[in-house]
């Protein structure tokens, strides 16, 4: 019997980025964690443009949700007059993300759009890849303090090579014995029977740290499996 | 191991090709990640012996709708939400699941623990005690 250490990583409600003019691709969003650990488009559950000023351009298949979209989009087929202020949805399958920006396909395949200068992209998250995970504590190897705001969970990998599963955790300045004491909290719980218990759970702009409180001030964690993306189904 | 829980997963086969069933020692998950918003993959080490390839078992279940932000309204565009969101509630269910049941081994059980069976084996036949978790819609185990 032993506990299960599940993790799920920072991501907001929605985040938005605008076009500044390169490549039909974003700006970086914001408030997503680190950039570079935001690439997968399997979490995007929705993406909508809203045109600054009618400027861009769709393909005559550009999509909108005419019902409730839960707990997919549905969309329509209908097509939508791109104008000022319009918001006009775009299915995230067709749409590429990596490293924390997006690049749409261009108007001229099904499902593309072209972006116009001060064109506001906004997405909406959903469970991933890699969005949340767990580890048997037997499977902690160790933590260290990385610098001064950062703490590094090794965990024996996954897949089983050599190199370590590694969960970051950001907080604030000084507080690695606080990250320290909630790992023991959560390793050291429920002696009699074993669970799953929720370390760090930042998901949908919310804060929910074991323990209810968040005395290490953590804002962020992120994950690194062995080889990147982890599964073999995949 | 002395009482050691054995964890029983079978796919919707008969149980007659290779990898419709497998089951695994709790001692040898490694770990679990969710792969997309309806699935989930449990790693266990490997049969083979080899140390370095995980045996894998992704778990299938349901999105689950929330709520929060579902209204979207006609097809002017301009009021819809656009949320599409869902908190995946099934991911994290399934994982509490599948601790409760790997560490509920006790004393004078058999710790025989079947996590998903569904199997489609006649009904005098069929899933060995329980069919295990219920959110969970289809298996797929991998066994390099």
């Amino acid at each position: 019997m032993e506990n299960y250490l599940y993790f799920r990583k920072l991501r907001p409600v929605t985040a938005s980025a605008t076009f500044s003019g390169s490549s039909n691709a974003t700006d970086a969003f914001s408030g997503v964690g680190v950039a570079a650990n935001l690439d997968n488009i399997n979490e995007i559950a929705s993406l909508s443009v809203k045109s600054f000023d009618g400027g861009g351009t769709g393909h005559a298949s550009i999509l909108f949700e005419t019902t409730a979209v839960l707990p997919a989009p549905a969309y329509s087929s209908t097509a939508l007059a791109i104008a000022t202020g319009s918001i006009h949805y775009l299915n995230p399958a067709n749409q590429a993300l990596s490293n924390g920006v997006i690049t749409l396909d261009a108007s001229g395949t099904a499902g593309g759009y072209d972006l116009d200068t001060g064109d506001i992209v906004t997405i909406t998250f959903k469970q991933g890849l890699e969005t949340s995970f767990m580890y048997p504590v037997s499977a902690l190897k160790g933590m260290v303090a990385t610098d001064t705001n950062t703490t590094s969970l090794h965990f024996a990998s996954i897949l089983g090579d050599a190199t370590d599963d590694v969960v970051t955790i950001e907080h604030a300045n000084g507080k690695f014995e606080d990250i320290c004491k909630l790992m023991n909290d959560a390793c050291n719980a429920f002696p009699r029977d074993g669970r799953l218990v929720t370390v760090i759970d930042l998901a949908f702009g919310e804060t929910n740290i074991l323990g209810g409180s968040n005395p290490a001030s953590i804002t962020s964690i992120e994950y690194a499996p062995e080889g990147g993306a982890a599964g073999m189904a995949t | 191991m002395r009482e050691e829980n054995y964890l029983y997963f079978a796919n919707d086969g008969g149980n007659d090709t290779d990898k419709d069933a497998a089951m695994f020692p709790a001692s040898g998950f490694r770990g679990a990640v969710s792969m997309s918003s309806t699935t989930a993959e449990f790693f266990f080490a490997p049969q083979d012996g080899t140390g370095t390839t995980a045996n894998g078992v992704l778990l299938t279940f349901a999105d689950v709708a929330d709520a929060t932000g579902a209204t979207s309204s006609s097809g002017t565009g301009a009021a819809h939400v656009g949320d599409g969101i869902t908190r995946s509630a099934n991911t994290k269910l399934v994982m509490e699941k599948f601790a409760q049941l790997a560490s509920g081994n006790r004393n004078n059980t058999t710790n025989f623990t079947v996590i998903k069976d569904l199997n489609t084996l006649p009904a005098n036949e069929g899933a060995i005690s329980s069919s295990g978790i219920e959110e969970v819609t289809a298996v797929t185990i991998t066994i390099d």
